[in-house]
């Protein structure tokens, strides 16, 4: 008998611990994305009871409506902007916990705050503290530089509305890059940067020569978790623009919200969907084949 | 020459204590800030300039949870514990034993199936939703509790096998070796080896509990006034009731709170599970 149950389990074990996992998959994950392929081939309103099929309008459509070719703008414009100010002051703030520091842990645990908080109060305490009347921000700002007449009013000024948006989300993300910096930093042996001190090295030449290229691996990660991150960014956007002024703040996930859910046309929603997809599909490429896929293990 | 490196040396630090503490104070500045306006008179959260010392008053949060009837806040605040509950069992059963199986035992395509785990993660939601609404829809899921969990399964899902493959990989494979020498079936070895996981499995636990409690986006398109969550309900009192400031900071804080409570048990993990197992520290 356990002759028996030690061969079966051998051959058929593992497959039947993971088939649950495969049978959600292909009913939350495979089939609707080869539904979301389908769909997006025709021009279906929720509203509407026929749907014809026109091949590959929603795509074109996709680059044609300026409306949505800004949405694609503007996302790219936050991931870039954003992203890079996170990595900058994050290693910044990485290098200050690096050093000896009585606290650290205290720091650290602070610092964490803003990023499990859910993105809906983060967009509402936001919009609280930046209202152009009663906000705090705008009162503390008063002291150094007087207000133009109507009060600061970041999220509605067109000039100022996508750029509060992206301060928003470097508030919330650059800790969260501060940290697997740190943890990247305090992972380093001391060897390599002695023998360069040894050799004569400046501070500065350590961290250009030795310090970063080893961090290379835990930047990337870092890079790439939050870039896909802020291409799929929505919460903070629904919740203190609502795309608006006009459609200066919309993101590819907002606009292809609106279409879907507002509008009723979830053709052409698949169609963002599925581009929005492709994007990130091939960012996670390039930066996994930087990395090797053994980095995640 | 040495007391000269020495002042320099401490001026050096007293600089990266100073710029820490201010890092620090405009991190948690807006939750400090929600806490005191959550905590403020109706007038005194209009006040120009601003109040910085007040009579603490809970008017806000018993106005908020004091009702209990159907579409009272209280009843959205539920929802939310009962979908972040189930959805964390429902992804725990399912997936440990897969990810203990990617882990330890023989399947053909481990790699790939691995690898494939992984991307559904980074899968954008505007994606996901259109087709799962369709589908949805169909069988009647809509504003129900089963639909939304097995929406969250898509991202709790791969997170739940992928953490759990990563901890399994890390329980010295000798362990299990012996405990099927002694007789132990393979299923007996995997029962043997969960107790050792288990920090990794509170952990993960806890991070699902955290991301389903958060989510948003979903919730928004997928539920309606039977399963409405927290996070959604909050935005309803925007429109409702004109801006109710003292209103809508104390169901914020009380949204905020045990995810803050949470993370200081997970802390260690938390990196780790937020770069899904890249970065450990």
């Amino acid at each position: 008998m356990p002759k028996f149950s030690y061969s079966w389990e051998k051959k058929y074990l593992g497959f039947l611990l993971i088939l649950p996992v495969l049978l959600i998959f292909v009913i939350i994950a495979i089939y609707p994305f080869l539904f979301s392929i389908y769909i997006s081939l025709f021009d279906w309103w929720l509203i509407r009871p026929q749907k014809p099929f026109v091949g590959f309008e929603n795509f074109v459509r996709f680059v044609t409506d300026q409306k949505t070719l800004r949405s694609l703008v503007n996302t790219l414009a936050l991931a870039g902007t954003v992203v890079s100010a996170q990595f900058g002051i994050g290693l910044g703030i990485a290098l200050a916990l690096n050093y000896k520091l009585r606290f650290r842990g205290l720091f650290v645990s602070m610092l964490i705050v803003p990023m499990v908080m859910a993105p809906v109060i983060i967009g509402i305490i936001w919009k609280v503290m930046l209202n152009d009347v009663y906000g705090v921000l705008n009162y503390l700002l008063s002291f150094v530089w007087t207000p133009p007449t109507g009060g600061y009013q970041w999220l509605t000024n067109p000039r100022t509305a996508l750029a509060t948006v992206m301060i928003v989300d470097v508030w919330q993300w650059t800790p969260f890059m501060a940290l697997i910096l740190l943890a990247g930093l305090m992972s380093l042996s001391k060897e390599h940067s002695e023998a360069a001190k040894i050799d004569g090295a400046s501070e500065l030449q350590i961290f250009l020569h030795v310090t970063l290229p080893l961090l290379k691996p835990v930047i990337l990660v870092g890079l790439l978790i939050r870039t896909i991150d802020v291409l799929k960014i929505f919460d903070k956007v629904y919740i203190m623009t609502q795309g608006g002024p006009g459609i200066l703040t919309q993101t590819i996930t907002f606009r292809g919200f609106m279409i879907a859910f507002r509008f009723l046309r979830v053709s052409y929603g698949a169609a963002i969907g599925l581009i929005l997809n492709i994007i990130i599909i091939v960012v996670a490429q390039v930066f996994i084949k930087l990395l090797g896929r053994e980095a995640f293990q | 020459m040495l007391i000269q490196y020495k002042t320099r040396r401490r001026i050096k630090s007293i600089a990266i204590y100073l710029v820490l503490v201010i890092v620090v104070i405009i991190a948690i500045f807006p939750f400090y800030w929600l806490v005191s306006m959550s905590l403020k008179t109706r007038a005194d959260t209009f006040m120009m300039p601003p109040k910085w010392i007040f009579h603490p008053t809970f008017s806000n949060y018993w106005e908020v949870f004091s009702h209990t009837t159907k579409g009272s806040f209280s009843e959205f605040y539920k929802n939310s514990v009962v979908i972040g509950f189930s959805t964390m069992l429902v992804a725990l059963i399912i997936g440990v034993p897969a990810g203990y199986s990617l882990a330890r035992l023989k399947l053909p395509g481990k790699k790939d199936l691995s690898f494939l785990v992984l991307t559904m993660r980074m899968a954008p939601p505007i994606g996901v939703i259109i087709p799962l609404f369709l589908m949805m829809q169909r069988f009647g899921l809509i504003d129900t509790y089963p639909g939304l969990i097995l929406i969250y399964l898509t991202f709790n899902l791969p997170f739940v096998v992928w953490m759990m493959r990563g901890f399994f990989k890390e329980i010295p494979i000798e362990l299990e070796e012996a405990a099927m020498l002694d007789g132990c079936s393979r299923l007996g070895a995997f029962r043997f080896i969960l107790p050792l996981v288990s920090p990794g499995l509170m952990a993960t636990a806890i991070m699902c509990l955290i991301f389903t409690w958060n989510e948003f986006f979903y919730a928004l398109i997928m539920t309606g006034k039977n399963t409405k969550t927290a996070p959604v309900a909050i935005t309803s009192f925007m429109r409702h009731m004109g801006i109710e400031w003292g209103h809508m900071t104390a169901a914020g804080f009380s949204i905020v709170i045990p995810v803050i409570v949470f993370t200081l048990l997970v802390q260690k993990n938390l990196v780790r599970g937020l770069t899904m197992g890249a970065v450990k520290k």
